[in-house]
């Protein structure tokens, strides 16, 4: 008994108060610097797009490498815009302007594509991963894994017969040809979506089906609403994805007023004979077109990390 | 209100496996059946062909006296209650409860009108409004069995219902169920692996084990005369003590051997079971209720009595549950709870509080024998004839 009482005495004093906190306070000492670097790393590109968007061309490469804005100028962001004046383009640009867009035009196209992909995109794969997770039907599970196996195919492969068959078919700088081949579904959200679909208790659409509804019915009405946190991330996953897609509108849609904004930023990187790139134009045009999607990534962001860790309904 | 009539019904599952074995039964109108046996027996595969979620087999299944073997779950005015309420939680109780009658597109003043009152009758009238993931366990069945009734369909189904509740709300919510029925006198089958919920609900319990039904009757029936070993060794709690014996029959009476010990029948059984007089001299397998096992000393009425050594007693207040050891071992029927006797002695008695036994002794015991039960050894058959 006093050996168990001495070993218990000994254990108490081997973490005592203070031990404990010094070893907590370091611990949570470095998991702070950890934090602290990965947010600085995270945000730092922003940040030296924001310095060089707010800096006039001239003075970025008299090689002044200052974390600030450099000869400040919010000129940039009106040049873009297609608000400034030509002596307002002159002082920050120091020539005459030689590539512009319509960056409203661009953010419709943008806002029209990525909407028409995700609104495609989600309700396709959802009704696939349904089919895929609950109804029977011959070969099921050889198909899903068949459909699955396109995950392993690089997007490049497919450029080509894509462009061929959207120029056969006349959607060369047309909405349907931008927004073809990403429309109806994509393996990774069917199979993301197919996973929780699967964790529904099968009993839920058993009551719905003796209560009499069909299968579009369950689907919609009782499916649906019951994985809206998923069906949410998704679409704003694919929303993000389809926002910064960058490639094939870049083969597909040659017509400015039909360029998103991925492409159309493309004018700024535009190099004329004598004259360096307008760097400054570029990253004031990326934050602005990045703008939505960091708005949406912040009323939602929360809701997406949430629901990639959800697993199922009780 | 129908009835329900179960012909041969059988499903076999791809790959040969047989979950239900030619299962015949036929359900009265506003009858309240119950269908208990172990985990697999088939109990649920048989209740799911009755709704349509498992397609039959073979067989021909009838609701009202119209063939429904084929027929879609929705056109066969069924309602069922699941284990895990299969409520939906993005509607709130109003509308889950109102569901069925949307689809049905009752109109929209009687909707309102038959959810009132079927929240009524549950006592969820203050819960309307909220949503399930908000009401407790006991709450959310009763929402899964208003969403049931308010169809006023012709029969009801329920699956385990109560196994997710606790023991008090248990009790509880089984005689709610119970009443419920008797109310609306909807035909009704119930699926359940709880003898007592069972024997308590039924007016008729069938009993199955291995996809086959064993026995259908009244709970008292299935208590007092159990059709074979099965039934005998899982109704009944602490189960019937079931040991491998011989008997003769001598000119005053039946002499059943008890292991080293034996217990005299009065020569009227043979009477009453004229099958047993062609057992005289051979093994069977007899059986007891621990109901019908006195502590002797308790008993001085009872004149036939064994002598056994008192392995554990279990004082629960209300009576004493005594294992004894009397020199026999338990006879395994299989399928019957076998955690009722860890201990193998093979022979439980009900006592009074009263009994003065104790644990280690070794005392008398007495026995009701008119109440004895005996089954062919190789069949499992009850000696009834």
């Amino acid at each position: 008994m006093t050996n168990i009482a001495d070993r218990i005495e000994n254990l108490g004093s081997a973490l005592e108060p203070s031990a404990r906190l010094r070893r907590l306070g370091i611990g949570r000492g470095a998991a702070w610097l950890i934090l602290i670097a990965i947010l600085v790393v995270s945000l730092f590109p922003f940040w030296w797009a924001l310095r060089t968007g707010l800096s006039t061309n001239g003075n970025l490469f008299a090689g002044d490498q200052s974390l600030l804005p450099v000869g400040y100028t919010d000129n940039n962001f009106e040049r873009v815009l297609g608000t400034a004046s030509e002596a307002e383009i002159l002082e920050s640009l120091g020539r005459e302007n030689t590539g512009s867009f319509d960056f409203l035009q661009s953010l419709k196209v943008s806002v029209i594509v990525a909407t028409a992909i995700t609104v495609g995109q989600v309700l396709f794969s959802a009704m696939a991963a349904y089919a895929f997770a609950r109804l029977k039907f011959w070969g099921r599970d050889k198909l899903f894994f068949l459909f699955l196996s396109g995950l392993m195919i690089p997007p490049i492969f497919t450029l080509i017969p894509n462009l061929v068959l959207v120029k056969n078919l006349g959607w060369l700088n047309s909405y349907p040809g931008i927004i073809a081949p990403f429309f109806f579904m994509t393996p990774f959200a069917v199979f993301f979506l197919r996973q929780f679909f699967l964790g529904i208790s099968r009993e839920v659409e058993e009551a719905a089906l003796l209560d009499g509804a069909g299968n579009f019915r369950t689907f919609f009405g009782i499916i649906v609403p019951m994985s809206a946190a998923p069906i949410a991330t998704l679409s704003i996953l694919t929303y993000i994805t389809a926002w910064n897609e960058f490639l094939w509108p870049l083969v597909v849609a040659r017509a400015p007023e039909r360029q998103p904004l991925t492409v159309a930023l493309g004018q700024f990187t535009a190099q004329q004979p004598g004259t360096s790139p307008d760097w400054s134009g570029l990253m004031a045009g990326t934050l602005l077109a990045a703008l939505p999607i960091i708005v949406i990534f912040l009323i939602f962001g929360r809701k997406v990390v949430d629901s990639i860790g959800f697993s199922g309904i009780k | 209100m129908a009835t329900v009539e179960l012909e041969e019904l059988t499903k076999i599952y791809p790959g040969g496996v047989k979950a239900v074995d030619a299962m015949s039964l036929s359900i009265d109108d506003g009858e309240f059946v119950v269908f208990v046996g172990p985990s697999g027996c088939g109990k649920s595969t048989a209740l799911r062909m009755v709704a349509g979620l498992e397609e039959i087999s073979e067989g021909v299944l009838r609701i009202g006296g119209n063939e429904m073997t084929k027929v879609h779950p929705r056109q066969r005015d069924i309602a069922m209650v699941f284990q895990n309420y299969a409520l939906y939680p993005h509607l709130t109780v109003r509308k889950n409860i109102a569901y069925p009658l949307k689809l049905a597109k009752v109109p929209k003043v009687e909707m309102q009108e038959r959810v009132q009152r079927t929240a009524e009758v549950l006592q969820l009238s203050e819960y309307l409004d909220r949503k399930p993931g908000a009401l407790s366990g006991g709450q959310r069945q009763r929402v899964a069995m208003g969403r049931a009734i308010v169809r006023e369909p012709s029969v009801f189904l329920m699956d385990e219902p109560l196994s997710n509740l606790d023991a008090k709300l248990r009790v509880y919510m089984r005689s709610e169920i119970s009443r419920i029925q008797r109310e609306l006198g909807v035909t009704t089958i119930y699926v359940t692996h709880d003898q007592v919920e069972a024997m308590t609900m039924g007016d008729r319990v069938a009993v199955l084990k291995g996809g086959v039904l064993q026995q259908a009757d009244k709970p008292s029936v299935l208590y007092s005369e159990p059709a074979n070993l099965f039934v005998a060794g899982f109704i009944g709690s602490p189960a019937m003590n079931l040991f491998e014996s011989s008997i003769q029959v001598e000119e005053q009476s039946i002499r059943v051997r008890v292991g080293q010990q034996s217990v005299d029948l009065p020569l009227e059984y043979l009477d009453q079971f004229p099958a047993l007089r062609s057992y005289d001299g051979e093994r069977l397998v007899c059986g007891i209720r621990p109901d019908d096992v006195y502590d002797a000393a308790l008993n001085p009425g009872l004149v036939q009595r064994l002598q056994g050594d008192v392995a554990l007693l279990e004082k629960l207040g209300s009576e004493i549950v005594a294992h004894l050891d009397v020199g026999v071992r338990r006879f395994e029927s299989a399928g019957a709870d076998e955690t009722e006797d860890e201990l193998g002695t093979g022979f439980i008695g009900r006592f009074r509080p009263q009994s003065e036994a104790r644990a280690g002794d070794r005392m008398e015991v007495a026995l009701d024998v008119s109440a004895m039960h005996f089954f062919d050894l190789a069949t499992g058959e009850a000696i009834r004839s």
